[in-house]
């Protein structure tokens, strides 16, 4: 739909009545949701909707998101709502949910931007957001390493031991526990975070025990666990592999030294020392930039269980494509100092 | 060290050690003396590293018993940790810690520490008397990994002597050095032997070295103890035809 040289092009997002992301939050949604008859532009926290007027839709334009209703769309609200129902039969429902479309509004000047704009705007707006402490990313990034930061110290309890463990004993079954381990390497994260929704969902096996301290779903401690699940099994089995690339002759030296078997394993993990910090990064670069499990455990609330990874995309999907990139640069600038961090942490080991 | 002083440090009766039903040693008698240098000799792979991982309590017999100090290990029995820590090896290779030499050193008394590192008297001192012996206190911070051969063969016998253990076994601690490092590796091990009379379980296919330090000289072939007489006797007038073929250099390894 490309318009006329002179026409001003609005990028706008159709959201359907029936498909109103949940992402929002209730809060979010238009007071008067579901009134069809109404036109105009509904105020609420992020967004200004405009409702077609018997369409069943909603319209949010990219522009005009943080100010002021968009008055030009109001103003064209006949002209956008035809072209949206123009769109509609060619799509189902749920495939229009959150999709783009560029509309062309009336005869002003055009003041369309391509994509390389949209980038460097989107560096300038992330540097600008990372400069000014802007309250709400402060809160998504504090929240981020919370979540992220504990499941990591739990999956560090829990597979630097099963590491060392399966890496320099030899039982019954440890075989099928590494065989487990490595699928549990390569599980994909929305696998896990199925897995642990059912699990912890009020009808589910956990859930349903009312137990105090198994958490909720929709809260951090559900994402920590998701989180845990997700990463401990990559602690546990790069620590394995650094552990039995520690000379074999080692233990038994140190055992000859005066070791028990508990300063002898010690010992090795602390040869090991490099593999097992590589293990700690591993599992940290898997939970931190991961979306699926979250999304699904936490469920994205705003102020509650937003994190770097489900903001961008409900950014992206909003068409916010500014504060979306801003994020993920915040993101992997915060992933790179910590694995920095890490690094430099165990230092002098590194210059072999 | 132990109350009663007996003669010998250790006593093996019958000890038979296998792995997975193949034996690999079958040994009726052998005393080690208080004080003395043993050399076991032999070919490889018949027993003798097999013998040091049971003198040092890392492995137990499956038969027979095994007295140390007086007090008997029996057959796959418990090994307590006291005795273990009386007595250290110096293996073949020196296998050091990726740290520096003075970590390295201080290592198995900072096992004996545990968790009390307020406890550390004198360890510094130790560690510094221990690399004066092998003369390597100028390298106390340097990393290991980044030593010579014989180098790191000296750190790693440095380690064991801070122990002041009673019984120091060495597991061919020279087969791959130069002769510089070799002869200064000997007068360590003589010196440490005359001065705090530590007993000396040396393992080696070099009979010269042997000849050089033991007092006694022991024969092992395939598993089991052929001769065993004072070094003298041992090279001079071997009893057995085979310590004869060993002695004379016929013997292939």
């Amino acid at each position: 739909m490309a318009c006329e040289r002179s026409a001003s092009e609005r990028r706008v997002t159709v959201w359907w009545e029936t498909t109103m992301p949940p992402v929002f939050g209730k809060e979010d949604w238009p007071r008067s949701f579901g009134d069809h008859g109404y036109h105009g532009a509904y105020e609420c926290r992020r967004l200004f909707f405009l409702a077609g007027r018997d369409a069943g839709f909603f319209v949010a334009c990219h522009r005009c998101t943080r100010a002021s209703p968009c008055r030009e769309i109001e103003r064209n609200c006949d002209r956008v709502c035809a072209v949206v129902r123009e769109l509609r039969p060619a799509l189902s429902d749920h495939a229009y949910q959150g999709t783009t479309h560029r509309v062309c509004l009336g005869d002003e000047e055009r003041r369309g931007e391509d994509t390389i704009n949209e980038i460097l705007r989107g560096f300038w707006q992330a540097i600008a957001l990372i400069g000014s402490g802007d309250p709400v990313l402060r809160d998504i990034v504090g929240l981020t390493f919370h979540v992220s930061g504990v499941a990591l110290a739990i999956s560090a309890i829990i597979g630097i031991p099963l590491g060392a463990l399966l890496g320099l004993t030899r039982f019954v079954g440890r075989r099928l526990l590494i065989s487990l381990l490595y699928t549990g390497m390569g599980f994909p994260p929305v696998v896990v975070g199925l897995f642990v929704y059912l699990m912890l969902s009020r009808s589910g096996p956990l859930g349903s025990m009312g137990v105090p301290w198994i958490p909720a779903l929709f809260t951090p401690a559900a994402m920590i666990v998701a989180q845990t699940v997700i990463s401990f099994p990559l602690v546990a089995g790069f620590t394995m592999a650094a552990v039995m690339g520690v000379d074999p002759m080692l233990r038994q030296q140190v055992r000859a030294l005066g070791a028990t078997p508990l300063q002898a394993a010690t010992a090795v993990l602390v040869e090991a020392r490099i593999g097992v910090v590589v293990s700690m990064i591993a599992g940290f670069g898997s939970i931190i930039s991961e979306v699926g499990a979250v999304m699904l455990v936490g469920g994205n609330i705003e102020g509650r269980t937003r994190v770097l990874t489900t903001a961008v995309v409900l950014e992206t999907r909003k068409g916010d494509f500014d504060l979306a990139m801003a994020l993920g640069i915040v993101l992997l600038a915060l992933a790179f100092l910590v694995n920095l961090a890490m690094l430099t942490l165990q230092g002098r080991s590194f210059d072999e | 060290m132990s109350g009663t002083l007996l003669p010998s440090m250790y006593e093996l009766h019958g000890v038979v050690k296998s792995y997975e039903r193949r034996t690999v040693l079958r040994i009726a008698e052998l005393d080690v003396l208080r004080g003395e240098v043993l050399a076991l000799v032999g070919p490889s792979g018949v027993g003798k590293s097999t013998l040091l991982r049971l003198l040092n309590f890392l492995e137990a017999p499956n038969e027979g018993t095994l007295r140390f100090q007086g007090r008997a290990v029996g057959p796959d029995g418990a090994m307590p940790l006291a005795l273990r820590r009386r007595v250290t090896t110096v293996f073949q290779r020196p296998i050091l810690l990726n740290r520096t030499v003075r970590t390295n050193v201080a290592f198995g008394l900072d096992l004996r520490r545990g968790w009390r590192p307020w406890s550390a008297n004198g360890r510094d001192d130790r560690v510094a008397e221990a690399l004066e012996r092998v003369g390597l206190n100028s390298l106390e911070r340097q990393r290991a990994r980044t030593l010579s051969g014989g180098e790191a063969q000296r750190v790693a016998l440095a380690r064991a002597m801070v122990l002041e253990p009673d019984v120091l076994l060495l597991d061919e601690p020279t087969a791959n050095l130069d002769p510089y490092n070799v002869s200064l590796i000997e007068d360590i091990i003589r010196s440490l032997n005359q001065e705090k009379h530590t007993t000396v379980v040396l393992v080696t296919h070099n009979i010269f070295q042997a000849r050089r330090l033991a007092d006694r000289v022991g024969l092992l072939l395939d598993g089991s103890l052929v001769e065993l007489a004072e070094s003298e006797a041992f090279f001079d007038r071997p009893r057995d035809e085979r310590t004869r073929a060993f002695v004379r250099g016929d013997m292939v390894y």
